[in-house]
């Protein structure tokens, strides 16, 4: 059968070959089927085209209610390639709706790793109770990668929802001695405007993890590398402290810059889970993965905290205290390492003499699993 | 223009001795799918204008002067074809693409020098295979590091919003924190314009910010959203980001 050829329009939007990806308007009826087309089989076409593109088209301009089926539908497909799924699971993530969550939740169980981890974060981002049950009732994964999704997607949803029971198990900091500390950077930390917050928030991709953001926003700065904090609107200062203790939160996010200051993405999240006598305080990768830790105890309106990295490869070794008033944040004590300490080493591929071996003529195309 | 022996430079410069092979110890090509390239279907480089040729003349000369090593991390690799998240084809796309990358930086001048070949794992790659977002690439460069002695280049399937990611200017302590201490490229387009992308982002590791026009390597932000528009024509490298780059602590003379 003949390829079939996209329009300019349609193919402008799936194009292999563009850094830059485009802006998505409000897409036809027509337009929709052709682009679900790409999503189910790319090399239909004439062009060389990116199913994850479509994908990524689909659920943005398409409409959450014309969008979610199709991207239920493709997360689902078996003989689709793993990106493909991954996308579709994290635009349903995007999209957010009850309808994505249920298209998920539907997907718990597929067999792909990559993409079983895939639906367990995009779960995590947007899940409800519904979701947290469900996801409680399943076994915890031999993989600790797709273990470690499970339990911080399940700590996600509850930490949004201020339930019990599903919070990150409990995790000893590193025992930092700031005097131990070396190759020591600079840590500052300035209360933004609202203003400067706004501004900020305009330029932040990505999901917001189900919370609403406050109006005013912190930001880092350590070494050359800046980060911004942006709190949950829930806990605004005057109250932070006194909420903290009833109940498990998604305090914030922390987000990096890109060069320039130019995007912003969400690098962590902060929860909090109330203790005996104050907070435990976990500063979580999306990925799952806690590299900070500590805990708050609160002092008359003022929240003290103290923060130290955890145990894991790449970890860089930090200790800081500080409180948290209704005017911001003070820095008490500050010895962060401005490297990082347990990097993981890539593998040589070839040995020391070499080999073509790695690429064997056997080999044929068609039992490449990725495309 | 001096006479270059070849056994004087790989000795001198690539430390290398004895019996030559051109493609795997002079150029570091140690991949063969059809060719080192691979298939190719009358590509023409940009700088020469010419079709795809390993140009050994040039090629000394360019490493004879400034020039920086690549690790190439191959993220997902397996010898098993039949899970690896990094194909046959897309060790020689690599090739092929750093190939560009020696046309294109040919202008700066700047050599390549060594290519160190290295991997991740499937199982330790976990979801690096599929980056989301800049963040994500953010994390891959933290969590791993290639040998010293190279910029470490991490090649995945795909990335979500863009296709491929660096800091300007790059770091030469592959163990700071707080910024990318790589380049991450997507392998998921062409030949060529995937030997644009990597000469563009390790362009930004070497300290080049977007330029203004499409024609050039660095291409142009013109939306101001940090990603610069390239395609496969985006070329051009001027005297003054020439300059720049050969400036980098990553420079070796």
């Amino acid at each position: 059968m003949r390829p079939a050829r996209l329009t300019p329009a349609v193919h402008r939007l799936v194009a292999l070959d563009q850094h830059h990806r485009p802006p998505i308007g409000r897409l036809s009826e027509a337009q929709v089927r052709t682009l679900t087309q790409v999503a189910i089989r790319p090399a239909a076409f004439e062009q060389r085209v990116s199913a994850p593109l479509a994908i990524r088209a689909l659920a943005r301009g398409a409409g959450a209610a014309r969008a979610v089926p199709i991207l239920a539908r493709l997360l689902g497909a078996r003989a689709a390639a793993p990106p493909t799924r991954i996308a579709a699971a994290r635009e349903l993530a995007l999209i957010g709706t009850a309808e994505a969550e249920r298209a998920l939740l539907r997907r718990t169980r597929v067999e792909d790793p990559h993409v079983r981890r895939a639906v367990l974060r995009a779960l995590g981002s947007i899940g409800g109770p519904a979701a947290l049950r469900a996801l409680t009732r399943m076994r915890e994964p031999a993989d600790p990668a797709a273990r470690r999704r499970l339990l911080f997607a399940r700590a996600l949803i509850a930490h949004r929802h201020g339930l019990e029971g599903a919070s990150l198990p409990p995790v000893e900091g590193e025992p930092r001695r700031p005097e131990q500390i070396g190759d020591r950077t600079t840590l500052t930390a300035v209360l933004e405007s609202v203003a400067a917050t706004a501004k900020d928030r305009e330029r932040l991709r990505g999901s917001t993890f189900g919370i609403r953001l406050a109006p005013r926003a912190i930001r880092l700065l350590c070494g050359r590398a800046e980060r911004t904090v942006f709190f949950n609107r829930e806990l605004d200062p005057s109250r932070m402290a006194v909420r903290l203790r009833k109940r498990p939160w998604v305090l914030g996010l922390i987000v990096s810059w890109t060069s320039e200051r130019r995007l912003a993405g969400v690098k962590h999240i902060i929860l909090t889970t109330p203790e005996d006598d104050g907070v435990r305080v976990d500063i979580v990768r999306r990925d799952g993965r806690r590299t900070y830790t500590g805990r708050a105890t609160v002092d008359g309106g003022t929240l003290q905290f103290t923060i130290t990295d955890t145990e894991r490869p790449a970890t860089a070794p930090t200790y800081v205290t500080g409180h948290l008033t209704a005017r911001g944040i003070v820095l008490d004590r500050v010895a962060v390492s401005g490297r990082r300490i347990g990097v993981r080493p890539t593998v040589a591929l070839l040995p020391p003499t070499r080999s073509r071996a790695l690429v064997p003529d056997s080999v044929g195309k068609g039992d490449y699993p990725w495309r | 223009m001096a006479t270059l022996s070849l056994k004087t430079i790989a000795k001198n410069r690539l430390g290398k001795t004895g019996p030559l092979s051109v493609n795997d110890d002079v150029f570091g090509y140690v991949y063969r799918n059809g060719g080192v390239f691979g298939p190719l279907a009358g590509d023409i480089l940009p700088g020469t204008g010419l079709p795809t040729g390993r140009a050994l003349g040039r090629h000394l000369e360019a490493i004879s002067g400034k020039s920086i090593d690549l690790v190439l991390i191959l993220v997902g690799y397996e010898t098993d074809s039949t899970v690896s998240a990094v194909s046959p084809d897309d060790l020689t796309k690599i090739q092929y693409a750093v190939q560009v990358m020696r046309d294109l930086y040919a202008q700066a001048p700047l050599g390549i020098r060594f290519l160190n070949w290295q991997r991740i794992s499937l199982a330790d790659a976990e979801d690096y295979v599929d980056i989301e977002d800049h963040d994500e690439a953010e994390d891959l460069t933290d969590d791993w590091n290639g040998p010293n002695g190279g910029i470490d280049v991490f090649f995945v399937r795909t990335i979500g919003d863009a296709d491929g990611w660096s800091h300007t200017p790059g770091s030469c302590d592959k163990d700071e924190k707080g910024e990318m201490t790589g380049t991450v490229v997507s392998l998921d387009d062409s030949k060529r314009y995937t030997g644009i992308v990597l000469g563009h982002e390790v362009g930004h590791y070497l300290g080049l910010q977007h330029a203004d026009a499409a024609t050039k390597m660095m291409g142009v932000d013109s939306d101001g959203d940090g990603i610069g528009f390239v395609d496969s024509n985006s070329t051009l490298i001027t005297p003054a980001e020439g300059n720049t780059m050969r400036g980098h602590c990553a420079v070796v003379d």
